[in-house]
């Protein structure tokens, strides 16, 4: 008897831990077991992750440069601005007449001149209109937000020389674009590919900012690659909406011009034959603008 | 066995994913931010296809003076920059070529504008631009204007506003003009005329001789007529008047009157705010027949009436409701509700003429500043942020806003008023130039051009 129950014990306590075993053993074990399988990805994740990090910290990066351009600029170039001078500058003649003379009389002398009232007038007239090339404060993504000027943030952003953020901007894009490609392999990161060429459209895409109804709008644009990367032909507007209507005409050409800007697409052209690919479709949306 | 099951149905699962994943093979890719730095365009100077002599200077100095404006009217907008003309590789000539694109891409420049001008055999002066898309390497736009020379400042207008409509999908807006305030003199004798100039500050001119005092001038959406008000004998008097043919006419005498009437959309009407018994309602004149109808009835201040540009509804504001607040009602008077709840107080709503904003000057934070909201009251969002801007006036376009701007007054100094624009998104605030002081700007209607 006291056999017996012992052995029911031992076989109810067996079974109990079999169970809970097979239970704990496909718990615990079940990625384990996935693994082995899929032995050959694990590098290409840790690229993943490097990859994600890069695409975030660049990203804020440059708004954050945006902000702190405009912020300057803006003030400086309002209260620079000579008005008056502006105006005249369009008008006087007398400087401009310099270059003609120069053109009958071909001469040494003449030719300082006019290249001299040239640039003269060059300085004058782009100085004040290259100020606004200063790179928008408006963070992108959150305009309606930031164009509110009752915001105090925009007030305390450090001070920087416009060029060179410029200057390291490109380098950092220029640098960014082959690094966020270089490790996306296979099917498993698409999504890397993804959130690069929609990183790197982001930088060719001059948004229309403002346009009425521009955050309602949308269109999509593919392309068709040739194995290096360049376009295979002019992009197509996929489903376009009334290109009559002149807002919309200008969303969907401005998409159009910043997918051959953004060209040639080498980084991801090599991935994507491997997927037996060759076309990107791209889809431009403007909800992220409204408020403009 | 469980092992082997768990391990093949992670398997199973494994091959579903995967096939769910090539199914999407066709990538694509959700591009929803951009930049919105100003656009790279190029403006070479207009060729002339013969120089030649004029009354206004040599062709060619016309033909460069036509870019320069164009340039700085689209400069100007904040939406466009322009590529340094040193930089540029190839020379534009009169001849009716295609550029070569390939040596404006390493600029950057997006849009290329060319231009020929001639001397036609009736004196006339023949102007031809083209737009092209440096990127597509197309001809997106391409347009003849013929004129006398005196005009070809109006012709540089016309066509930044060709190009502008083209780029922006936007009315352009640059071949307009601003009625304002002039001011001069010490603050207790102060010289107030009405003068007008180009959008662009150039041709100045004062309308009144400053003998009596005027205020608030608003133009006629339609025609180039607008409406003032003055003080004739201490008695405020609205005029009529009109800027092509130099006419003035009395609207009439209006005891308590602070600000002018404003247009309706169709030009026909004007409505205003009354005192009656110190207590300031709407009403509406009718420009032909000069009846007035009466549109509010409320003990509260109603003023600064707008239409809404399909001439269906008014804003105004009012202290019905204790503070001074936006209203919106039916053009008949019904339907009166409020649409403004923010904090301080809101004063002269414009209806923007795309119909979408509603702009006004917002009393708040020891501030005046110049916002804007949906007529439904949402969206409110502030564009300005300095201590005195008010009396906001809209681009014919719906797209950019003009004010006026007062400094500080202190120790004797400052209190001066000085005009300044902005755009709609709150960004490219700027100085309008003028040689007074300047306040009360109207923005005209878009100048009549006659097509063929």
């Amino acid at each position: 008897m006291s056999s017996e129950l012992l052995k029911n014990i031992v076989g109810w306590s067996l079974s109990i831990l079999l169970h809970v075993g097979v239970a704990v053993a496909a718990y615990v074990g079940l990625p384990y077991l996935t693994r082995p399988e899929i032995a050959p990805p694990p590098p290409i994740s840790i690229e993943f992750v490097a990859i994600a990090a890069k695409t975030q910290q660049a990203a804020p990066k440059e708004v954050v440069e945006q902000e702190a351009t405009e912020e300057k600029p803006q003030p400086k170039y309002a209260a620079a601005e000579q008005p008056v001078e502006l105006v005249e500058d369009a008008v006087p003649l007398p400087a401009k007449a310099a270059p003609k003379e120069a053109a009958p009389a071909p001469k040494p002398k003449p030719k300082p001149k006019p290249q001299l009232s040239k640039t003269r007038k060059l300085a004058q007239s782009i100085r004040p209109r290259g100020k606004p090339k200063a790179p928008s404060r408006l963070k992108s993504t959150r305009i309606a937000a930031l164009i509110d000027k009752s915001i105090k943030e925009e007030k305390d952003v450090t001070k920087k020389d416009e060029k060179k953020k410029e200057e390291k901007k490109k380098n950092e894009t220029n640098k960014k674009k082959p690094n966020l490609l270089a490790g996306a392999r296979g099917t498993i990161a698409t999504a890397t590919i993804r959130d690069a060429l929609s990183q790197k459209l982001a930088a060719c895409w001059s948004f229309p900012r403002g346009a009425k109804g521009v955050e309602k709008m949308q269109v999509m644009v593919r392309i068709t690659l040739r194995p290096d990367g360049t376009l295979l032909r002019r992009p197509e507007l996929i489903n376009a909406g009334n290109m009559n209507e002149g807002f919309y005409r200008v969303f969907a050409e401005s998409a159009r011009r910043a997918v051959q800007l953004c060209a040639p697409y080498s980084d991801v052209a090599k991935t994507l034959f491997e997927m037996g690919e060759s076309s990107i479709d791209f889809n431009f949306n403007g909800a992220d603008f409204a408020g403009g | 066995m469980g092992m082997i099951f768990l391990r093949r149905l992670s398997a199973l699962v494994f091959v579903i994913l995967m096939g769910v994943t090539s199914a999407h093979a066709q990538l694509r890719v959700d591009v929803a931010r951009g930049n919105i730095e100003p656009v790279p365009i190029a403006v070479p100077e207009f060729a002339p296809v013969v120089d030649v002599e004029t009354s206004t200077g040599p062709l060619s100095d016309i033909g460069a003076s036509i870019s320069q404006v164009i340039v700085s009217n689209l400069v100007s907008t904040g939406l466009f920059r322009s590529v340094d003309e040193n930089a540029f590789i190839e020379k534009i000539t009169a001849a009716p070529t295609r550029p070569n694109f390939a040596s404006w891409r390493p600029l950057a420049v997006q849009g290329l504008v060319t231009g020929r001008l001639e001397i036609k055999p009736d004196g006339n002066l023949r102007v031809e631009f083209r737009l092209w898309d440096v990127v597509q390497e197309i001809q997106m736009e391409g347009v003849g204007y013929n004129t006398p020379i005196s005009n070809w400042r109006r012709i540089a207008h016309v066509i930044s506003d060709r190009i502008y409509s083209r780029l922006t999908g936007e009315e352009g807006y640059f071949d307009t003009r601003i009625v304002y305030i002039a001011e001069q003199g010490a603050a207790t004798d102060r010289k107030k005329r009405l003068a007008i100039m180009d959008q662009d500050g150039a041709n100045q001119q004062l309308l009144t001789d400053g003998s009596y005092l005027v205020l608030t001038p608003r133009f006629s959406p339609n025609r180039q007529e607008i409406t003032f008000l003055s003080y004739f004998n201490d008695q405020p008097r609205v005029y009529l008047f009109n800027i092509l043919t130099n006419r003035f006419e009395v609207l009439g005498d209006f005891p308590n009157m602070t600000f002018a009437p404003r247009f309706s959309p169709d030009g026909n009407k004007v409505i205003m705010s009354l005192a009656d018994d110190g207590n300031s309602d709407i009403y509406v004149m009718d420009l032909r027949t000069r009846k007035v109808t009466r549109l509010t009835d409320d003990p509260g201040i109603d003023t600064s009436p707008s239409y809404s540009p399909d001439g269906s509804r008014i804003v105004f504001n009012s202290d019905r409701g204790g503070s001074q607040q936006l209203y919106v009602m039916d053009a008949d008077g019904s339907n009166v509700h409020r649409i403004s709840f923010g904090n301080g107080r809101y004063a002269t709503p414009v209806w923007s003429p795309r119909g979408d904003l509603i702009a006004f000057t917002k009393i708040g934070e020891r501030k005046f500043r110049i916002g804007v909201m949906r007529p439904d009251g949402k969206g409110e969002r502030l564009l300005t942020d300095a201590y005195q801007d008010e009396g906001p006036t809209w681009s014919p376009n719906g797209r950019v806003l003009m004010f006026f701007r007062t400094t500080r007054y202190r120790n004797g100094s400052g209190g001066k008023p000085s005009l300044w624009s902005v755009d709609l998104t709150g960004y490219n605030e700027r100085q309008v130039p003028t040689p007074f002081d300047a306040s009360d700007p109207a923005w005209s209607p878009p100048l009549p051009v006659s097509t063929r």
